[in-house]
């Protein structure tokens, strides 16, 4: 009994053995779970900042930019009446819608397009701006070619860039170079070139209206417009400011005609004389006109209201007798739009019914302003005084 | 001894037990390993979308049960990232909301630094993100300047801007601002057209329809615009052609017909001698001067008597202004009544 009883207590003290291993066991493979090191790769990257792969692939990222684009920049010519103009321009949509300089363009309403490899279309201007530098040529032939991949982001100062174009003739042409300055703004009339893009690389004749593209991305930035004439600039037009016009060219293409409204260059730099002094010199001239009995001189001067409601024999009849007008004084006031109001005090030398001379003294208050873009007198009135 | 025989069996069943336990509870932990794998994949997907909290609670729930998971430990780093990302963009696209454009851009160019020199899907996907929330607040910002804006070369440029923002917002304010310059331009060109100065509303028109070339409303405008010049300019050229044929009809009446003579008489005087007076007004419509008077003087029988040429006083002769003029002759007795023959005269 005694040594059943002890083998019983010896079977129970192994069990509690047993029983400790097992836990043992079970905190050891817990711990080994719980705390286990797990490592390997996750889809999301790494904590540190990778270094751009650009730097070692950037002689052949050129290259291969080159080789895209270069099938989309085309040659164009423009026969403007003998007189051969050449520039450069760029496939933009898969409507066969080339983009160029207006001024390459100029007012022919067909002009042709030669492919790098040679091809020669025709195509139809269907659309040309009025104040920025651009034109949109549809030519059918190239219509399901692949375009030039437009950038979505404005070039900064410093940006590598490619310049693609037919300088002097020599076609597939390309020049590197960096932005070096942006926000300029110039006017060759009758274009206006605000806040463009200024290049290291030079703009020659011909390159006009090729693409400036992205060295990085290979993405069009610009249109490569005017070089000055001295050193290695170049001015390029953002393709944010053109893409507003060239979609509603593309969209609704109408045989576009020369710019017949447009005002001209000399319109434009005339504005030395202020309308303030141009007024002066009208009424003054209305007078001499006058003096000197050019009556129809005077009465063409006066606006289409006023001639309205004075045929020329009473106006004419109106200064029977007056022999002789002077001017005292003549001052003149800008009033609201483009108007002026000039009051001149005049002394009239005037016959009475009698054959007597008589001096009379009037202020004049006459309003001058642009009627069909001519100055002209459209109201006056006269006190004596 | 039987009874002794079976006392093994306790530690043995436990043994057996535990063993058994063992192997259930190390299939347990191995199928939380997979669970915890399914979950940093599941994260990872969620991050990938740009469900952060998703992602962060999937993430946090893994590191839970495996906290020295490095790769979980660090998509939370990663997942944290793109949410306080998110959360800074939220933060911005309010701030636009508040009209604070310039702060909220700020917000957004400091997140796109943060970005920068990062690759992978994840970082790109947090890229478009960025661009995604730059656009609408650009957008945003654009349609509010656009409001006070009331020339077309300002609405071209906030066009410009637009040109480079790839979302359906930008789509529609962009037609928006073309129907603007639409209503500005035909206002404009209204009012240039009510000065009469066709060719700078002509221009105007131009202008917007480079925006809009198929625009009925500016296509019949620049027609109207067209018609009313021809007309205006024809209109201009008759009253110029009327007052140049007035002109010419007046310049031979000054001419020829200067002089009307509204008298003449003779009488004799007190000395026997005949007197010859009249008086003549300039009709011409310039001034006369030096201006002679011809005439013949007849008996009663109709005869030629005499004839004779007087100057007229004053010599200078306004429009309208009256001259006299008189003559005497001598022995003439039976003069009964003069007649004017000429006149002449020196236009002024």
């Amino acid at each position: 009994m005694t040594r059943s009883k002890n083998s019983l207590i010896f079977y129970l003290a192994f069990t509690i053995i047993v029983v400790d291993i097992g836990l043992i066991a079970f905190f050891f493979i817990n711990k080994q779970f719980h705390q286990q090191v797990i490592t390997g790769s996750s889809r999301l990257g790494s904590l540190v900042d990778e270094n751009p792969q650009v730097e070692n692939s950037k002689g052949n990222n050129i290259k291969a930019i080159i080789a895209e684009n270069q099938e989309k920049v085309m040659y164009i010519e423009v026969d403007n009446g003998g007189d051969v103009v050449s520039g450069s321009g760029f496939l933009y949509n898969t409507n066969g819608d080339v983009i160029t300089n207006a001024h390459v363009v100029g007012d022919a309403g067909e002009v042709k397009v030669k492919t790098y490899d040679g091809h020669e279309y025709i195509g139809t201007v269907i659309g040309r701006g009025r104040d920025v530098d651009v034109a949109l040529i549809r030519v059918p032939g190239l219509a399901g070619k692949t375009p030039v991949k437009i950038s979505s982001r404005k070039a900064e100062v410093g940006d590598p860039v490619i310049a693609l174009g037919s300088p002097l003739g020599l076609q597939n042409t390309v020049t590197t170079g960096i932005i070096s300055g942006v926000g300029r703004t110039f006017t060759i009339p009758p274009y206006e070139y605000k806040d463009v893009y200024q290049i290291s690389a030079p703009i020659a004749h011909g390159s006009s209206g090729g693409p400036l593209i992205d060295q990085n991305t290979g993405e069009v930035l610009g249109i490569n417009s005017a070089g000055a004439s001295e050193g290695s600039v170049g001015f390029s037009i953002p393709i944010g400011q053109v893409l507003p016009l060239v979609e509603n060219w593309s969209k609704n293409p109408s045989k576009s005609q020369p710019n017949e409204y447009a005002v001209s260059a000399q319109d434009q730099f005339n504005e030395g004389q202020s309308i303030k002094d141009e007024a002066i010199v009208l009424i003054e001239y209305f007078y001499e006109c006058i003096n000197s009995h050019d009556y129809v001189s005077a009465y063409a001067l006066l606006g289409s209201g006023w001639q309205s409601r004075i045929s020329y024999q009473n106006f004419r009849d109106g200064y029977l007798r007056t022999k002789y007008v002077s001017i005292l004084d003549i001052m003149a006031n800008e009033k609201y739009n483009n108007r002026v109001e000039v009051i001149v005090t005049i002394e009239a030398l005037e016959i009475t019914t009698e054959g007597t001379e008589r001096v009379s003294q009037y202020l004049c208050t006459y309003e001058v302003g642009y009627e069909n873009d001519q100055l002209k007198i459209l109201k006056g009135e006269f006190k004596k005084i | 001894m039987e009874n002794q025989n079976k006392y093994w069996l306790i530690p043995f069943s436990f043994a057996v037990i535990i063993v058994f336990a063992l192997v259930v509870y190390v299939f347990y932990e191995i199928g939380i390993d997979k669970r915890v794998e399914e979950m940093r994949i599941k994260a990872e997907e969620m991050a990938l979308e740009g469900n952060f909290d998703a992602a962060l609670n999937l993430a946090k729930s893994g590191l839970a049960l495996r906290p020295n998971h490095k790769v979980l430990q660090q998509d939370l780093t990663l997942i944290n990232f793109g949410k306080t990302l998110y959360q800074k963009l939220e933060t911005a696209k309010k701030d636009a909301d508040d009209k604070e454009f310039d702060k909220a851009l700020e917000t957004v160019s400091t997140v796109e630094k943060e970005l920068e020199n990062r690759n992978g899907e994840y970082f790109d996907m947090l890229r478009k993100l960025v661009n995604k929330y730059k656009g609408e607040i650009e957008v945003k910002q654009i349609y509010y300047l656009v409001a006070d804006k009331n020339t077309i070369d300002e609405l071209a440029d906030a066009l410009s801007r637009l040109a480079y923002i790839d979302n359906p917002e930008a789509k529609k304010v962009d037609k928006l601002i073309r129907e603007k310059i639409v209503n500005i331009a035909y206002s404009t060109a209204n009012e240039m057209l009510k000065d009469k100065q066709y060719n700078k509303a002509l221009e105007v028109i131009e202008k917007a329809l480079q925006y809009d070339s198929s625009n009925d409303k500016l296509i019949s405008f620049k027609k109207t615009i067209i018609e009313q010049k021809t007309a205006f300019e024809k209109a201009e050229a008759q009253r110029m052609e009327e007052a140049l044929i007035a002109a010419a009809q007046e310049e031979a009446i000054n001419r020829t017909n200067a002089v009307r003579v509204l008298s003449i008489k003779g009488y004799t005087n007190e000395y026997g001698d005949l007197i010859i007076e009249g008086e003549i007004e300039n009709v011409a419509k310039r001034p006369i001067y030096t201006v002679e008077v011809y005439y013949n003087i007849y008996d009663a029988d109709g005869n030629v008597v005499g004839y004779g040429s007087a100057y007229v006083y004053p010599s200078y002769l306004m429009p309208l202004q009256r001259g006299s003029f008189s003559n005497m002759h001598y022995g003439i007795f039976n003069a009964a009544h003069v007649t004017v023959t000429r006149v002449t005269w020196y236009l002024d």
